[in-house]
C-alpha cells in the first residue's frame, strides 16, 4: 500500500535548506524534502498536511540528476531524485522535522 | 555543582557513594560539549563547523553522551569525596548508573551514579607516647674482637710453596688432571689443568685428599675416583673415573703474624695492632648499637600495632604484597637461585607476604597519623640530606638520583619516608626505654619501621672490609 512515507522520503537537512527555513518570508515557513520521483505537487501537499498536521500554501518541485559515480573503471550514476520546497500557510507554528516520528 | 550525595558504609575501608547530579548541571555540560563538537565536526550538507547544535547532537549522540559522562562523573565523585571528607585510596571502582533513562534523555533527568571507593580507615590514636621498650645491646667482648681478628688473619693468608716436605692436610696442591671414564665408559677424556685442591678443605672428596696427601711437585699419580650418587655436579654423580694427576705445586697457607706490620696493611690510620683492635671494637660496637636500635624500633612498632587494631584496605595490601614478592624474587635471582625451579611453597610465601604487607601498612598508616598529629613535616634540607644519603649508598651522583626520583615522582615518597622516620624517632624519644640484657632470640617480626625503604640506614658496617679495599 502506498503511504505518505512513500511520497515523502526525508527532510533535506543542509545549510541551505535550514537557512531557508529560518529566514521565513512573510511569516511563512519554507520546508524542504526529498520526495518520490513520480510524486505530484498535490500528492506532496496532502502528504505533508497529514504528516505534520499543518496547512500547506504552495509546493514547488524540481528534479535532480543523480551524480556521476565511479567504482574503479565502472562509471554509473547515483539515483536521480525530486526535491520539493513546501511553503506552509501563514501563522503555522515553527516546525521541527523530528515531530514526524 | 548541584548534587545530592550519600555515603553507604560497606566496611570500615570500603564505602559506596551514591551521587545524584542535578539535571541542570547535566544540561549545562551537554550544552558545552555540543558547542565544542559543533565548532569542529563536518556534517554532510553543511560547511565545516556550520552545522547547528541540534543536528550535531543528533548525529554525534553517543560521542557527546560519552564525553558528558566522562566529564561529569569524576568531577562529581571528587566533589562527593571532598564533601564527605573521605580519605580515599586508589581509584573509585565499579562506577555505574542507576537509570538508563537519564542517560538516554541526557539533561532532562537527574543523573544518579554509584561508585565504590576504598578509604583509609579512621584510626583513633591511642597512647603512643611513653611506651615501654627495652634496649638490648649485644655485648662486645674481647673474645668477639679476637675472633674478628682471627677472621681477618684467615682472609689475608698467603700461599707459600712447600719444598722441604710432602703435601699434608691444609696444603693447597695444584694439579693437572686427565680423567678416563671407567663406569660408564665414555670416549672423551676429561682434562683439567691447574686445579687447586685444598687438602682436607670443604667440598673436596675424600679420595682426592687421600691420594694427594704426601705428594711433591712433579709427582704423577694414577687413581680411581668413584663419585657418590648425590654428587653436587650431575655430570659426575655416580660415575667412576680414573685420574692421572700431575702435581705441579704444593703450597701451604701462611697466616700472617699478628703484629703491627700486618695491622698497618688495613689502612693508613691504623699504625699498630692495638689501633686495629680498637678499630674493630669500635666497628663491632657500632654494629651492636645499630642492631639494638633496630630491634628497639621493631619492638616499639610491635607494641604500637598491638595497641591499635584497625583494618587495612585490601587493595593496598595486595599492591604492597606484590612489591614484597617482587623484591623477594629479585633477591633470589641475585643470589643465583632460579625462582621458577625452586621448590618453593608459593602459597605459603604469598600468605606470609600478605601478612607482612598488612603489618607494614598498618605501621605506616599509624606513623602517618602520628606525624599528622604531631605536625611533623620534613624540611627541604632534610630531604636534600636524604637524597645525598641515597646517592652515596647507590654510588651515584646526587643529580642522577634526583633525576631518577623526579621521574618516578619520588620526592614525595622520600618526604613520606622521612615523615615516618621522624615520627618513629619521636616515639623513641618519648618512650620509656629500659636497658636490659642481651638476648640471643630473634625479635618479634614486626619490621614496619620503614615499609617502603630499601636503604637501611648505613647497614654496612663490616669491620675490616672497608679498610681493606
Amino acid at each position: 500500500m502506498r503511504t505518505v512515507w512513500d511520497i515523502i522520503k526525508s527532510p533535506v537537512i543542509t545549510e541551505k535548506a535550514l537557512v531557508a527555513k529560518e529566514e521565513t518570508q512573510d511569516g511563512k515557513q519554507l520546508l524542504t524534502f526529498r520526495v518520490d520521483k513520480n510524486a505530484t505537487k498535490p500528492e506532496i501537499k496532502s502528504a505533508i498536511e497529514r504528516i505534520f498536521d499543518v496547512k500547506v500554501a504552495t509546493v514547488r518541485t524540481m528534479n535532480y540528476m543523480g551524480k556521476k559515480a565511479r567504482r574503479g573503471r565502472f562509471e554509473g550514476r547515483k539515483p536521480s531524485w525530486k526535491k520539493a520546497y513546501v511553503t506552509l500557510k501563514e501563522g503555522e507554528k515553527p516546525l521541527d522535522y523530528g515531530e514526524a516520528i | 555543582m548541584f548534587m545530592k550525595t550519600e555515603v553507604v558504609d560497606v566496611s570500615p575501608t570500603r564505602k559506596e557513594l551514591k551521587i545524584e547530579i542535578d539535571a541542570s548541571d547535566v544540561r549545562a555540560e551537554l550544552e558545552r560539549v555540543t558547542e565544542r563538537y559543533a565548532g569542529a565536526v563536518s556534517v554532510p550538507g553543511f560547511r565545516k563547523g556550520r552545522a547547528p547544535n541540534s543536528v550535531v547532537r543528533q548525529r554525534y549522540k553517543n560521542e557527546i553522551r560519552g564525553e558528558v559522562v566522562q566529564n561529569l562523573v569524576p568531577q562529581a565523585i571528587n566533589e562527593a569525596i571532598g564533601e564527605n571528607a573521605l580519605n580515599v585510596i586508589g581509584e573509585p571502582e565499579n562506577i555505574h548508573f542507576d537509570n538508563n533513562e537519564a542517560l538516554e534523555k541526557l539533561g532532562e533527568l537527574p543523573l544518579s551514579i554509584h561508585a565504590d571507593v576504598e578509604v583509609l580507615p579512621d584510626v583513633a590514636l591511642g597512647q603512643y607516647k611513653g611506651l615501654e621498650v627495652a634496649r638490648r645491646t649485644r655485648p662486645v667482648t674481647d673474645e668477639t674482637v679476637e675472633a674478628m681478628l682471627e677472621n681477618l688473619r684467615e682472609q689475608s693468608a698467603s700461599l707459600q710453596p712447600v719444598e722441604d716436605r710432602p703435601a699434608e692436610a691444609g696444603d693447597t696442591v695444584t694439579v693437572n688432571f686427565t680423567g678416563r671414564y671407567i663406569e660408564p665408559p665414555a670416549e672423551e677424556d676429561v682434562k683439567a689443568d691447574d686445579v687447586e685442591v685444598v687438602l682436607g678443605g670443604e667440598g673436596v672428596l675424600a679420595d682426592f685428599n687421600e691420594q694427594l696427601t704426601g705428594t711433591k711437585p712433579d709427582d704423577v699419580k694414577t687413581f680411581v675416583v668413584k663419585y657418590p650418587e648425590d654428587f653436587s655436579s650431575p655430570g659426575l654423580a655416580g660415575k667412576e673415573i680414573e685420574y692421572t694427576a700431575t702435581v705441579t705445586a704444593v703450597r701451604r697457607k701462611e697466616l700472617p703474624e699478628t703484629d703491627d706490620e700486618w695491622a698497618k696493611t688495613f689502612g693508613e690510620e691504623i699504625d699498630s695492632l692495638e689501633t686495629l683492635r680498637a678499630k674493630l671494637r669500635e666497628n663491632l660496637t657500632e654494629r651492636a648499637r645499630f642492631e639494638s636500635e633496630h630491634r628497639m624500633r621493631d619492638e616499639l612498632m610491635g607494641k604500637l600495632l598491638k595497641a591499635h587494631e584497625f583494618e587495612v584496605p585490601e587493595s593496598l595490601v595486595k599492591s604492597q604484597a606484590r612489591r614484597l614478592l617482587e623484591s623477594t624474587v629479585r633477591d633470589m635471582m641475585q643470589r643465583g637461585m632460579d625462582p621458577r625451579s625452586q621448590e618453593l611453597d608459593w602459597e605459603n610465601l604469598h600468605g606470609m607476604l600478605e601478612a607482612q604487607a598488612t603489618t607494614d601498612l598498618r605501621g605506616s598508616i599509624l606513623l602517618e597519623r602520628i606525624a599528622d598529629a604531631e605536625e611533623i613535616e620534613p624540611t627541604d634540607e632534610e630531604i636534600e640530606q636524604e637524597i645525598e644519603a641515597i646517592a652515596e649508598g647507590a654510588r651515584q651522583s646526587v643529580e642522577q638520583v634526583r633525576a631518577a626520583l623526579t621521574k618516578q615522582g619520588g620526592e614525595r615518597s622520600i618526604a613520606d619516608r622521612l615523615r615516618h622516620r621522624k615520627a618513629l624517632d619521636l616515639l623513641i624519644e618519648n618512650a620509656r626505654v629500659s636497658e636490659e640484657e642481651w638476648r640471643e632470640d630473634a625479635p618479634p617480626a614486626a619490621t614496619a619501621s620503614e615499609p617502603n625503604g630499601e636503604n637501611g640506614e648505613g647497614g654496612e658496617t663490616r669491620p675490616g672490609e672497608a679498610e681493606n679495599s
